[in-house]
């Protein structure tokens, strides 16, 4: 049986279509990228065709008109009674519970001597050879050869980056492993994220950051955050609009 | 955001994220609706950071207003035309190939996200399977077998054209 949907012909150095797409918004865009549209037909092509896509679009609907119909859409809401004065019965009967579980919640979590997240749902578990795998508290013990594997749960859809700082002061990027960016995030995403990350026999304490954002995360700037920090007793990471999870391991050789 | 930098992001980005939000919901007048819900919700949220992958943002937020709009609605996409061919210049394959491609919104509503970041990533963004997994985290295997996911739910709905999907 064939593919329902093949995927758009793409060239074998030909870059994807959303990396064309930054392009002709004039996103920055690596040199041998821009070298191979130059002398391919089929990617200049798709850039002109963008190029001059959005060239009539604006034309037909121009900026000014367009921050018009906004202001128009945000009157119109404004005006609109709010949705949520139909939920008001069940409001009711549920925001008692609510309360309850928000005061007694951390209480039952604090008293589970399973994973401790500090903050957000980031769990983290060693997987050792023949044994099952556990899940770290903060200030486990782990070893050089662990596999690390992580689970991030949220209730909305957002990106995620898992970064390390270890005792060495060596910061690096656990989840998307080495990636460059974060990874997108599902929301309620119960499952292990995919992979493990094997520990090196740097010494000492092992720090652990999830970065949860709405927006795509690069890693560098939040890498070199920790590496100026290496050898302090409470590393942090600050990031807009971000919510961060930490976890402190102590690694033996 | 004041007007004078959302104007500045819609003239930058506008085109890219109304076609974006036209391969998902098809029809222009929702188009039309998720392209101003989505920066509205910019102008409510703020900008993205300097340095930021700012269409890759632009789309997560332009998507989740395609599958909001889309769940509001209730309803599916239908496959009368191919105005998707005329939308994807890259997209090759048949008439047919265009009809199928254009129940990729409807197909992805029906799904998790992760099946959905997936489905986005390969059939919009163009990222082959590999490029997936690298960017995701997820196996190989793991992004096969979600695109399989998906194809099968593409297949139902292409046979079944008309029909509601069961949710």
């Amino acid at each position: 049986m064939t593919a329902p949907l093949p995927p758009s012909p793409r060239g074998p150095e030909c870059p994807p279509a959303a990396v064309l797409e930054a392009l002709s918004a004039g996103e920055p865009t690596p040199d041998a990228t821009r070298d191979h549209v130059k002398s391919c037909a089929a990617c200049s092509a798709q850039l002109d065709a963008l190029t001059g896509g959005r060239e009539a679009f604006l034309k037909a609907r121009p900026a000014d008109r367009f921050l018009r119909q906004l202001e128009r859409r945000e009157a119109t809401a404004a005006r609109a009674p709010a949705p949520w004065r139909r939920f008001l019965p069940v409001l009711a009967a549920v925001v008692p519970a609510l309360v309850l579980v928000l005061v007694l919640g951390p209480k039952l979590i604090e008293d589970n001597p399973g994973v401790t997240w500090k903050g957000e749902a980031f769990r983290v578990v060693a997987a050792r050879p023949g044994a099952e795998p556990t899940p770290l508290a903060p200030d486990s013990v782990v070893k050089a050869g662990d596999r690390l594997r992580f689970a991030y749960e949220s209730p909305e859809a957002g990106h995620l980056l898992v970064l390390e700082l270890d005792g060495r002061g060596g910061a690096s990027v656990f989840h998307p492993f080495n990636g460059t960016t974060s990874a997108p995030l599902a929301a309620v995403q119960r499952d292990f994220l995919p992979g493990s990350v094997e520990l090196d026999d740097a010494p000492g304490a092992e720090w652990l950051f999830a970065v949860f954002s709405p927006r795509p995360l690069q890693a560098t700037p939040l890498l070199a955050q920790l590496r100026e920090q290496a050898g302090r007793a409470e590393p942090t990471l600050t990031c807009d609009g971000c919510r961060v999870s930490s976890l402190r391991l102590r690694k033996t050789p | 955001m004041d007007d004078t930098q959302l104007g500045q992001l819609y003239e930058r980005y506008g085109f890219l994220v109304h076609r974006r939000c036209l391969q998902l919901v098809r029809r222009p007048e929702d188009a039309e609706d998720a392209l101003q819900e989505t920066f509205l919700r910019v102008k409510r949220y703020g900008p993205p950071r300097e340095g930021e992958a700012t269409l890759a943002w632009l789309y997560t937020v332009a998507s989740r207003c395609c599958f909001d709009l889309m769940e509001k609605r209730g309803r599916e996409p239908v496959a009368e035309e191919s105005q998707l061919a005329a939308l994807e210049e890259r997209g090759g394959g048949s008439a047919e190939d265009a009809d199928r491609r254009a129940l990729l919104g409807a197909a992805l509503r029906t799904l998790d996200g992760k099946t959905r970041t997936i489905g986005v990533l390969h059939y919009l963004d163009g990222y082959t399977q590999e490029e997936v997994a690298a960017q995701t985290g997820f196996s190989r295997k793991t992004v096969g077998k979600k695109l399989k996911t998906f194809e099968d739910r593409i297949r139902q709905l292409f046979g079944g054209r008309g029909n509601e999907a069961p949710r």
